[in-house]
């Protein structure tokens, strides 16, 4: 597991989530760019437990730590090398 | 101990391991949770009003022998596995406290007949069913929403944690199909029967919101919360529970100043909180959880020069839900021997299918006096509270409830103010005592709380005594990512949700974070 493998799965659920086309979406989007509200990131934090096996805290979202598809993936990334 | 005393030991402790700005409900449920696990640690809440609890409080008119509660009499996820039942246990609050199970959801009062309703899920859809056959497809799909999708909402802390796993195929339907639609939209997909849509929208009345008002799914778990997985009234009322919060609260070491207002929550160069100030001197901590209004903390509790741009924006999509007028009444014997045989009753209108209508059109009108008085007193379902038969201690009560707006009330202390009140205790006991005629006679004592009375109260945004609404827009709801100052956290209904369930358990996730922030 990779980080593009992390970033191609989250542009899936991205698009899926919020109706984008594929090329829409960038990696240094922020998350109010794309218009995610707390439904979705419930939605994100449990795809990601079940596609990677981490839990992301709510807490990085909320404190600004991780408010780009960029930095929520690096976060994943670490997750996954952490556990 | 006298507040003399109490103020030299607390200006002795130079540091709080946290400050509550606020001692209601989830101010409350998180510092007695942060005390149980934490024990040692120093804890100070800050109110401006006289008792603890916020709306989880009473006030007494001793010459009419009642006790009026202010808060919702019905706490739910009280039974096996509910959410509340579970904190209680925890925090031993089940052998604390005397809890009553009423044997009806509620009652339903149309014009020419009443239905009471089971307080459980299945015997409601059975009833439904056999009430409504023509209706019956859509009344099972209903129930499997609220089994499957309302489900997955009620546990969405745990769902957060990782210790509730949901199917992600219905997840992602939910979100996609029904997260984005009103109650009233997704009522009318399953049902003709405008009698059977009021009946089932009228829950929204716990959580501050009409059929045009609430998201749908989020509607889903207010029901399955409500009525699936139980609920209960504390005898002794809301204030015997905010007691004795308090009191483990106070037992294992913390502090709770009531009459103290806070006039303004302290910040270092650094945009770290560092504590707050009183006219009683100031309290420090790197930590304080805001129990009021986001709009009114914003507005009234932080330095002008503190740049808030950002919250402010969000602020503007976070709309408070509804506020309330309630009508406090006193009978001259018991309730139930006048007629008034439920816990709680539903009264709809004869006109079921203007009722939102006229409510849209006092909106339209800017909240024309007399539009929104039609709409809101006279056609919206208004909810009857028997207390005295939940709890007979409190005396021979009865509470009116309607959602309303404030933007239609004068100011308060004003004769077209006092008028008003008079008109809306009039109104709204004679739809009372228009299902109920024995009624007639036996009022002897009556009080209205308008949404200025909460505003008086709480500081809460129009009034709302439910936090903000959720509606299908939700993206007003994280206005407190990324806040600017380090240190503060929000807790109230305004990030919870409403009702106790949702306080206690957005109190319990934030207890669980201690140390890690």
């Amino acid at each position: 597991m990779n980080y593009e493998n992390i970033f191609e799965a989250s542009v899936e659920i991205i698009c899926d989530l919020k109706d984008f086309d594929e090329d829409e979406v960038k990696g240094d989007m922020t998350f109010e760019q794309l218009d995610l509200d707390s439904m979705d990131f419930i939605e994100l934090q449990v795809v990601f437990r079940k596609k990677f096996g981490v839990n992301m805290e709510s807490e990085v979202f909320a404190d600004g730590k991780v408010s780009t598809i960029d930095e929520m993936c690096h976060y994943v990334l670490e997750l996954r090398q952490a556990a | 101990m006298d507040r003399q005393a109490w103020f030299a030991m607390s200006t002795e402790i130079k540091n709080w391991d946290a400050i509550f700005v606020g001692a209601g409900i989830t101010s409350l449920a998180c510092a007695a949770l942060l005390a149980k696990k934490n024990p040692g640690i120093k804890l100070l809440l800050v109110d401006k009003h006289i008792v603890a609890g916020g709306y989880a409080s009473v006030f007494s008119r001793p010459k009419a022998n009642a006790t009026f509660d202010c808060s919702l009499h019905k706490l739910s996820g009280m039974q096996h596995q509910g959410n509340l039942q579970r904190i209680f246990e925890y925090l031993g609050l089940d052998n604390a406290l005397e809890l009553v199970y009423p044997e009806d959801y509620f009652c339903s009062f149309f014009d020419d007949h009443s239905l009471p309703l089971p307080n459980d899920a299945n015997g409601v859809e059975k009833l439904l069913c056999k009430q409504f056959p023509a209706e019956s497809k859509g009344i099972k799909t209903f129930f499997e929403q609220v089994r499957t999708f309302g489900r997955n909402g009620y546990y969405q802390f745990q769902m957060q944690e990782g210790s509730f796993e949901p199917d992600i195929a219905q997840l992602r339907y939910a979100h996609k199909n029904l997260k984005n639609i009103t109650v009233e939209q997704g009522l009318d997909e399953l049902f003709d029967d405008q009698k059977l849509k009021e009946i089932l929208a009228a829950p929204g009345i716990y959580v501050g919101g009409y059929p045009e008002d609430l998201g749908y799914l989020y509607y889903l778990h207010v029901v399955y919360a409500t009525l699936n997985k139980g609920n209960a009234y504390v005898k002794g009322a809301s204030q015997n529970l905010s007691n004795t919060l308090a009191k483990q609260i106070e037992d294992a070491g913390g502090k709770i100043q009531l009459g103290t207002k806070v006039e303004e929550i302290l910040v270092d160069d650094n945009l770290c909180v560092k504590g707050i100030q009183t006219k009683r001197g100031n309290f420090y901590s790197d930590r304080v959880y805001v129990n009021v209004s986001p709009h009114y903390a914003i507005e009234h509790l932080f330095d002008e020069k503190i740049d808030f741009t950002d919250i402010k924006e969000k602020l503007r999509a976070l709309k408070p839900a509804r506020s309330t007028t309630t009508v406090y009444l006193t009978t001259d014997c018991s309730p139930q021997e006048l007629g008034v045989i439920h816990s709680e009753s539903m009264i709809f209108s004869s006109q079921l299918c203007n009722a939102a209508v006229q409510r849209k059109a006092a909106e339209l009108n800017d909240f024309d006096e007399q539009l929104s008085e039609e709409a809101f007193w006279k056609h919206s379902p208004m909810e009857v509270t028997n207390y005295y038969k939940l709890d007979s201690a409190g005396g021979y009560v009865i509470c009116l409830n309607v959602l309303d707006s404030i933007k239609h009330w004068p100011m308060r202390r004003t004769q077209p103010y006092r008028e008003k009140k008079q008109r809306a205790a009039e109104i709204m006991t004679q739809r009372l005592i228009n299902h109920v005629p024995q009624l007639e006679g036996r009022i002897n004592y009556s009080e209205v709380s308008s949404p200025h009375t909460y505003v008086k109260f709480t500081n809460n945004t129009d009034g709302s005594g439910y936090g903000a609404m959720v509606s299908t827009d939700l993206s007003g709801h994280l206005f407190h990512r990324k806040f600017p100052v380090k240190g503060v956290e929000f807790v109230s209904a305004w990030v919870a949700g409403p009702s106790y369930e949702a306080a206690f358990g957005y109190a319990e996730m934030k207890a669980k974070k201690w140390r890690a922030a």
